[in-house]
């Protein structure tokens, strides 16, 4: 035998009238950027002018999402350029941005700001006399950027 | 009238997922570079006499003149050995040279008892030249 039962429930949580159902829900969206620090340069070899106080200049691009120290250092601690047979030729090194505010004076450390933008790093012989041996000096200079 | 009508419907599990974005990969959050600077000084000479210009008295006697060089390399020196002073006549007298730990030295060959009277002078150009 066949029965049929009709259920009526009387409530306005369930009661739906002529419209279909839906859910919803909310996704939440989430995502991290890394800390980046980076520093380029076009050339690693700076061919430098060696004549007393005349700056030679090369850019280098900057990047930096977080604080930063940006150090140079150099193998002996000194900023002299050396031929090889004991001569040497005393440079000063600086590292300034694009409206030529020094970065950093010399050797050592600086703290700054994120950054996205072109320094420059500027060296410039002195001392240089007519008893400076002629010939071809080199220094190797350090420039590291890393989060703070 | 409204109806409601209870029906077996699938349990609706809600979509609770997540989405994430992935960072884009960067460099390290340190970098170093290495600047290899390169400069090259030229060979340079220079030779400057202390006087342009040099007494030689009564022109019995030798007489030196301090001259200052200044070079970044080896170098030579030149200098005439002989030369010949003249008088505002045409009178000529002879002269030796030597040069010693930055002094030139003139000497006037012995003058005779016919040698013509008068100013003698003469120039000296002494040459200095890099390796």
């Amino acid at each position: 035998m066949k029965t049929n039962k009709t259920l009526w429930i009387a409530g306005a949580a369930l009661s739906v009238c002529g419209s279909s159902f839906a859910a919803s829900d909310t996704v939440g969206l989430t995502g991290t950027i890394a800390q980046v620090v980076t520093i380029d340069i076009a050339n690693s070899s700076t061919s430098v002018t060696m004549t007393n106080n005349t700056t030679t200049s090369e850019n280098m691009s900057v990047d930096a999402n977080v604080p930063f120290t940006i150090t140079v250092a150099t193998a002996d601690n000194e900023l002299t350029m050396a031929n090889g047979a004991g001569d040497e030729v005393t440079y000063a090194f600086s590292v300034k941005d694009a409206s030529s505010n020094e970065i950093l004076a010399s050797l050592g450390s600086a703290n700054h700001n994120e950054v996205d933008a072109t320094w420059t790093y500027n060296v410039t012989p002195s001392g240089i006399d007519g008893s400076t041996d002629a010939g071809t000096y080199t220094d190797t200079v350090t420039v590291t950027v890393a989060a703070q | 009238m409204c109806v409601a009508i209870l029906a077996v419907l699938p349990r609706t599990y809600a979509a609770s997922s997540e989405t994430i974005i992935l960072p884009r990969t960067y460099a390290a959050s340190s970098e170093t570079i290495i600047l290899q600077l390169i400069g090259t000084i030229s060979k340079s000479v220079s030779i400057v006499f202390d006087s342009s210009t040099i007494d030689l008295g009564d022109l019995t006697q030798h007489t030196a003149v301090d001259f200052t060089i200044v070079s970044n390399t080896e170098y030579i020196i030149t200098t005439p050995t002989t030369g010949i002073l003249t008088n505002e006549y045409g009178g000529t007298l002879g002269f030796t040279t030597a040069t010693n730990n930055g002094k030139l030295t003139i000497t006037p060959n012995t003058i005779g008892p016919d040698q013509p009277l008068g100013t003698y002078s003469a120039n000296i150009e002494v040459t200095i030249s890099a390796i």
